[in-house]
C-alpha cells in the first residue's frame, strides 16, 4: 500500500470532472460522423497535430507510466533505456503507414490487408494473434485502472475498475475515432507535463549524487552496464514494441485514418516524442532505495516514489497521468478491436453482404460488447492476467515479416506467411517459459525470420500489389 | 506402602526428566527451523537469474519488526530494514552470491531463508543481445530497400 494516498473522496472528483469532460468531448465529435467511414476513421482525413498526438498518446499505457519504473527498478539503467526503445516500433511503422495509405486507400483494418496479400489460412493465424493481443491488452488496461484507483485512493477496485471503462466505452461509442484521437490530443498533454513535473521534483527532492551513492552501495547492479538479463532485454523489447505496433489494428486504422502523405510524418513525430518518456517515468523508480521505500510489488514503484515525495499533490498528478494514459490507450483499442471484429469477423466470416450502414450499426454493438467482456474478465481481479502481456511478445514478435515482407515484396508466399506466425508464437513461448520473459519476442521474431524466407523460397509466390487496390475498391 | 510410593515416585521423576529433556529436544529443533515462530518469512524463488525477488513475511507479534541481510549464514555483518507487521518487499540490483535474510523483533526470530542470485552468463546474454542486433538491422535494410523502391518506382 502507498504511503501517502489521495483522499476516497478527491479522486472520485478527479474520476468524474475527467469522465465527463472526456464523454463530453465524445458526443461532441461524434455528431460529425454520418457513415462508417467517419465512425471507424474519423473521415479518413486527420491532419498533423492530431495524428502525432494520437500516435504518442496511445502508445504512453499504464504499461509506460507503471511498467517503465517498474523495469527500472529491476533491470536498472538499460531497463529504462531498453523500454524507451519502443519507441522505434512508431519510427520504423512511420514509413509503413506512408506504404498502407497507398495499397489501401479504402482499407479499414490489418486484417484486410493480411487476408488480401496471403489468403485465409494466413489470415485466421493473424486474427487469433491479434484479437489475443488486443484481448489480453484491453484486460491489462481495464485491471490496471482498477487497482491504480484502489492502490493511490483506496476506492473499491471494482468501482474504480467500472467507472474508467464506462468512460472509455461511452466516449469511443458516442464519438468514434474522431473522438479517440481528439481526446488523445489532450491526454498528450497532460501526460507530457504531468511526467516531466514528476521527474523535475525527485531531481530537486533527492539529487543526483545522493541517488548514484545510494544505488552504488545497495543495488549496484541497476548501475551496471553489464548486468546480463538486461542486455538480453534491449533488443527483446524493442522488437516486442515492433510487433505490436506493425501488426496491431490500433496503427494500422490510424494510418488508414491520417491524411494524404501525414502518416509517416505524424509516426516520425510521435515516435521521438515518445522516447523520452519510459526514460523520465522510469528514473523516478531509482529514488526508491534512497527514500527506504518497502516496495511490495515492483510495479507500484512509480506511483509510491510519487507518493513518498511529493505527498497529496504527487498523487494527483500520478493520478491524473495514470488515468489519461490509460483512457488513452483503452479507447483506441477499444475503437480498433472493434474495427477488426465488425470488419474480419462480422464482415469476413458471418454476413459478407453487410452493408456499411450495417457494418455503422454492428460495430456500435460491438463497442458495447467488449466493455462488457472486459468488465467480465477484470471483475475476479486475476492480477495473472496482467502478466499476460508478457506471454503476447512471443505472438505479436511473430506478425513482424510477414507484414513487412508482405507490404514490399511480391515473393513472401501465403503459406510461408502462416507457418512463419504459428511457429514463431510456439517456439517464442517455449523461450518465454524455458528462459525468461525478455526473451520471448527475440526467439519469436528469429524463427519467423528464418521460415517465411525459407518456406517463401520453396513455394515461390509473385504477388500483384495493384491487387489489393483493386479489391478494396470493388469492397467499399 | 512407603516403598511402593517411593518407587512410583522415583519412575516419575525419571520419565518427567527423560520427558522433559525430549521436549526441550524438540523445542530447540523446532524454534531453529522456524516450526513455531511467530514470523514466518518466504519468498518466491530461492534462485534469482536476474537479481530481484520479493520476501514476504508474516508475524502475529505487535512488537515493531526488522529485516537482516547479510552475506553469510551467521549474520556477522547484517543491513538492517525495518518492516510493518506483515508484508512483502521487492529486493533488487543485487550482484552475484549467496544472501541470507531473516526478519527479527524484540523477542522472536523467523527462520532464516537463503537465497543465491545467479545471473545469466555474459556469453548467453551478448548471444541474445547479438541476435537481437543482426534481426534489427535486416529489419531496417528490408524496410529501407523497399521504401527506396518504392520511391524510385514512384519517380
Amino acid at each position: 500500500m502507498i504511503d501517502v494516498a489521495l483522499a476516497p473522496g478527491l479522486a472520485m472528483l478527479i474520476l468524474t470532472i475527467f469522465g465527463l469532460l472526456w464523454i463530453a468531448a465524445g458526443y461532441l465529435l461524434g455528431r460529425k460522423n454520418k457513415t462508417l467511414d467517419d465512425h471507424m476513421l474519423a473521415g479518413r482525413n486527420v491532419g498533423l497535430a492530431f495524428a502525432s498526438a494520437t500516435a504518442m498518446a496511445t502508445w504512453v499505457t499504464s504499461n509506460t507510466t507503471m511498467t517503465a519504473p517498474q523495469l527500472t527498478y529491476q533491470l536498472g539503467i538499460w531497463g529504462m533505456v531498453g523500454y524507451s526503445l519502443g519507441a522505434i516500433g512508431l519510427i520504423l511503422f512511420a514509413p509503413l503507414a506512408g506504404r498502407i495509405k497507398k495499397l489501401l486507400p479504402h482499407g479499414f483494418t490489418s486484417g484486410d490487408f493480411i487476408r488480401e496479400r496471403y489468403g485465409n489460412l494466413a489470415w485466421r493465424v493473424f486474427l487469433i494473434i491479434s484479437l489475443f493481443y488486443a484481448f489480453g491488452w484491453l484486460i491489462s488496461l481495464g485491471m490496471a485502472g482498477g487497482i491504480l484507483v484502489n492502490a493511490l485512493s483506496g476506492l473499491n477496485y471494482h468501482l474504480g475498475m467500472s467507472v474508467i471503462l464506462l468512460v472509455c466505452v461511452s466516449y469511443t461509442l458516442l464519438g468514434g475515432l474522431r473522438a479517440v484521437i481528439a481526446t488523445d490530443f489532450a491526454q498528450t498533454i497532460i501526460i507530457l507535463l504531468g511526467v516531466i513535473s514528476i521527474a523535475f521534483l525527485v531531481i530537486d527532492n533527492i539529487g543526483f549524487e545522493t541517488l548514484h551513492n545510494n544505488l552504488q552501495q545497495d543495488n549496484p547492479m541497476l548501475l551496471s552496464l553489464l548486468f546480463p538479463a538486461a542486455i538480453m532485454f534491449l533488443f527483446n523489447n524493442l522488437l516486442f514494441g515492433v510487433g505490436e505496433i506493425f501488426h496491431s489494428n490500433v496503427w494500422w486504422s490510424r494510418a488508414f485514418a491520417f491524411r494524404k502523405n501525414t502518416g509517416t510524418k505524424a509516426y516520425l513525430i510521435g515516435g521521438l516524442l515518445w522516447l523520452p518518456i519510459p526514460i523520465v517515468a522510469g528514473f523516478i523508480a531509482l529514488a526508491a532505495p534512497s527514500l527506504g521505500l518497502l516496495v511490495p510489488s515492483a510495479d507500484m514503484v512509480g506511483p509510491m516514489v510519487a507518493g513518498q515525495i511529493l505527498g497529496t499533490t504527487g498523487a494527483v498528478i500520478v493520478f491524473i497521468v495514470i488515468f489519461s494514459a490509460l483512457a488513452s490507450s483503452l479507447d483506441s483499442l477499444l475503437a480498433a478491436t472493434s474495427d477488426l471484429i465488425t470488419q474480419d469477423i462480422y464482415r469476413g466470416h458471418i454476413n459478407k453482404a453487410a452493408t456499411d450502414e450495417r457494418c455503422f450499426r454492428i460495430s456500435k454493438y460491438i463497442i458495447v460488447g467488449l466493455g462488457l467482456f472486459t468488465w467480465l474478465l477484470c471483475l475476479p481481479r486475476l492480477t495473472t492476467l496482467a502478466s499476460l502481456l508478457y506471454f503476447t511478445g512471443a505472438f505479436v514478435a511473430s506478425a513482424i515479416w510477414p507484414i513487412v515482407f508482405g507490404l514490399y515484396f511480391r515473393w513472401a508466399s501465403g503459406l510461408a506467411a502462416a507457418l512463419a506466425m504459428s511457429a514463431g508464437t510456439v517456439v517464442g513461448l517455449i523461450a518465454y517459459f524455458q528462459i525468461g520473459y525478455y526473451v520471448a519476442a527475440l526467439v519469436s521474431c528469429a524463427v519467423s525470420l528464418l521460415l517465411i524466407v525459407t518456406v517463401s523460397m520453396l513455394t515461390r509466390s509473385d504477388f500483384t500489389f495493384e491487387k489489393l487496390t483493386k479489391k478494396k475498391e470493388v469492397l467499399s | 506402602m512407603r516403598k511402593k510410593e517411593g518407587a512410583v515416585i522415583y519412575v516419575l521423576q525419571h520419565l518427567q526428566t527423560r520427558a522433559f529433556k525430549f521436549i526441550w529436544l524438540v523445542f530447540l529443533l523446532t524454534t531453529s527451523q522456524s516450526c513455531l515462530a511467530e514470523i514466518l518469512l518466504n519468498t518466491d524463488s530461492e534462485l534469482s537469474t536476474e537479481g530481484y525477488f520479493v520476501l514476504s513475511w508474516q508475524s502475529n507479534a505487535d512488537a515493531p519488526l526488522t529485516l537482516q541481510q547479510a552475506s553469510s549464514a551467521n549474520f556477522l555483518r547484517v543491513k538492517t530494514t525495518s518492516l510493518p507487521v506483515n508484508g512483502a518487499i521487492t529486493i533488487t540490483g543485487l550482484e552475484n552470491g549467496n544472501y541470507f535474510f531473516r526478519v527479527i523483533s524484540a523477542t522472536e526470530q523467523s527462520q532464516v531463508v537463503q537465497i543465491q542470485v545467479r545471473h545469466h552468463s555474459l556469453l548467453r546474454a551478448f548471444s541474445f543481445f547479438g541476435l537481437g542486433l543482426m534481426l534489427f538491422t535486416i529489419l531496417v535494410l528490408t524496410i529501407y530497400l523497399g521504401w527506396r523502391r518504392e520511391s524510385e518506382k514512384h519517380d
